[in-house]
């Protein structure tokens, strides 16, 4: 029995690591490493981001959840608030190509520090990220400290902003202030992020 | 008349995704003149409101189903949508005395988004509920108005609003029509699953990254199993269901959610086995146990 189940146990990680999905991104645990082409032209690397908080922001700005949060200025908002206070924020797209994930960042005065392209979606992959937004927030030891949410009204309507309890600025404050995070996982909400394997419509 | 509103009570009491989409992101345009339209189309399908009979005025209960009718590749939600999206939800206006049951949602689909899966309906699906009428309503005509919220997806997620209303008495087209709709509410219904048979024993063990689920039903059954949780972030939805069979004893690997946030005391969930009717099981989570005597086989 204990073989069987040590057989099965391996043919599933091998099936997932030929589906490339990975279990890694878990709280807790040391988060994915990952290094992609910002559209500043310049590379991010997990690596090089020791000794700062990190925040991945999956992002479509074709997607009606995108929208929400970028239309209303609240992610813009948390990104300038979290980057003044040295947070490291990053907003990965997986199928906006440079151009139009800039113009469209743009024109809602977002203030991440980066805009990722992962176009092959191998952080996506890394990270089994599912929605756009799907956050996760990095402590400076590279640990994984949150996965899931921005936060707790998984509806496209600005209108439910004003009483959401946003997870993102939760664990940041928590984190940064050296207790424990009381939500470090909720179900992130939001458009299906796109994978290239299912064409890249919008 | 007296109205009275309230939200499918399943729905609002599911957590996370229930107010998948109350925006107005999308809204699909529904002039005036067409509140007491019983079908609202929008680009990737319609949804109607449908009944076996007309029963106003005359109370007791009247047979019903929220009816998507999709285009191709196009998909809505379970009650658990998996790894992404929301399922259906309606807000419900009707005469004073009028009680509108909660959906019964027949065993979703697996399907796979890339390396995501999500749980849902293609093509014509038809969620069934049932309608109380009150004995006393009589004389002028009732409307049971439905606002729908519903997120259709394929490769791009659309949320929809759209009203949809019923009209009793049934006009004369629509009264032509309730036997093809009994025939949908009924099949519908056939695909609801049902509380697994109280001689099956279902128990779930934490094995570290994955739940071990094990039921036994009355007989050995052969074919395809699948188990689709009924809450969310409890297991990783596009994790293959690894099945070990001793005997009639089925063993599913369940791996756990990246999102889990605590050890569920149960976990309740579709079991399916090849095409049979899905049962519900509800299996009682034992804590990690590395060594279980005499279970070697």
């Amino acid at each position: 029995m204990r073989r069987g189940m040590t057989g099965i146990l391996c043919s599933v990680m091998i099936l997932l690591a030929a589906l490339g999905v990975s279990a890694a991104a878990r709280v807790g645990e040391r988060a994915p490493a990952f290094s992609n082409v910002g559209t500043d032209g310049k590379t991010y690397s997990l690596d090089a981001l020791k000794g700062k908080w990190v925040v991945l922001e999956w992002y479509n700005p074709g997607c009606p959840y995108t929208q929400k949060h970028y239309g209303s200025g609240n992610i813009p908002r948390l990104q300038k608030e979290w980057t003044a206070k040295g947070v490291v924020w990053l907003t990965v797209s997986t199928s906006a190509p440079a151009e139009k994930a800039t113009a469209y960042a743009k024109a809602a005065n977002a203030a991440a520090t980066a805009i990722l392209l992962d176009l092959q979606a191998t952080t996506a992959m890394a990270y089994a990220a599912k929605t756009s937004p799907h956050m996760f927030v990095i402590d400076p030891n590279g640990v994984l400290v949150y996965n899931g949410a921005i936060d707790d009204i998984p509806s496209p309507d600005p209108a439910d902003l004003a009483k959401a309890k946003n997870y993102v600025s939760a664990a940041l404050t928590e984190g940064m202030a050296g207790r424990p995070i009381t939500t470090p996982t909720s179900r992130p909400y939001g458009c299906t992020v796109k994978y290239p394997s299912v064409g890249s419509a919008e | 008349m007296i109205r009275r509103t309230r939200t499918n009570r399943l729905l609002a009491a599911r957590g996370l995704s229930v107010v998948a989409f109350c925006g107005a992101a999308f809204f699909v345009g529904v002039p005036a003149a067409s509140a007491q339209m019983r079908i609202a189309r929008a680009d990737q399908g319609s949804v109607e409101l449908i009944v076996t009979r007309d029963a106003a005025g005359r109370g007791g209960h009247i047979e019903a189903g929220l009816r998507f009718r999709l285009q191709p590749g196009w998909h809505v939600y379970w009650r658990n949508p998996g790894d992404s999206g929301g399922p259906p939800t309606v807000k419900w206006s009707v005469p004073e005395g009028v009680n509108v049951g909660e959906f019964s949602w027949p065993t979703p689909e697996r399907i796979p988004v890339g390396p995501l899966v999500n749980y849902g309906y293609h093509g014509d699906v038809v969620l069934p509920f049932t309608i109380r009428m009150p004995a006393g309503l009589r004389g002028r005509s009732q409307v049971i108005t439905a606002d729908v919220r519903w997120l259709v997806c394929k490769d791009i997620c659309v949320p929809v609003k759209s009203r949809v209303a019923l009209t009793l008495p049934l006009d004369a087209a629509a009264q032509a029509e309730t036997p093809a709709w009994t025939r949908l509410i009924a099949t519908a219904r056939q695909r609801v699953p049902t509380e697994a048979p109280p001689n099956w024993r279902a128990t779930a063990t934490d094995a570290g990254d994955a739940f071990l689920l094990t039921v036994t039903p009355d007989q050995p059954a052969s074919g395809m199993v699948n188990f689709f949780p009924l809450h969310e972030s409890q297991v990783e939805d596009a994790a293959k269901q690894v099945v070990q069979r001793t005997g009639a004893r089925l063993t599913l690997r369940l791996e756990k959610s990246a999102q889990l946030a605590a050890i569920p005391r149960e976990l309740t969930g579709v079991l399916t086995i090849g095409k049979g009717r899905g049962h519900i099981v509800a299996a009682p989570v034992q804590a990690r146990s590395l060594d279980k005597k005499g279970s070697s086989q």
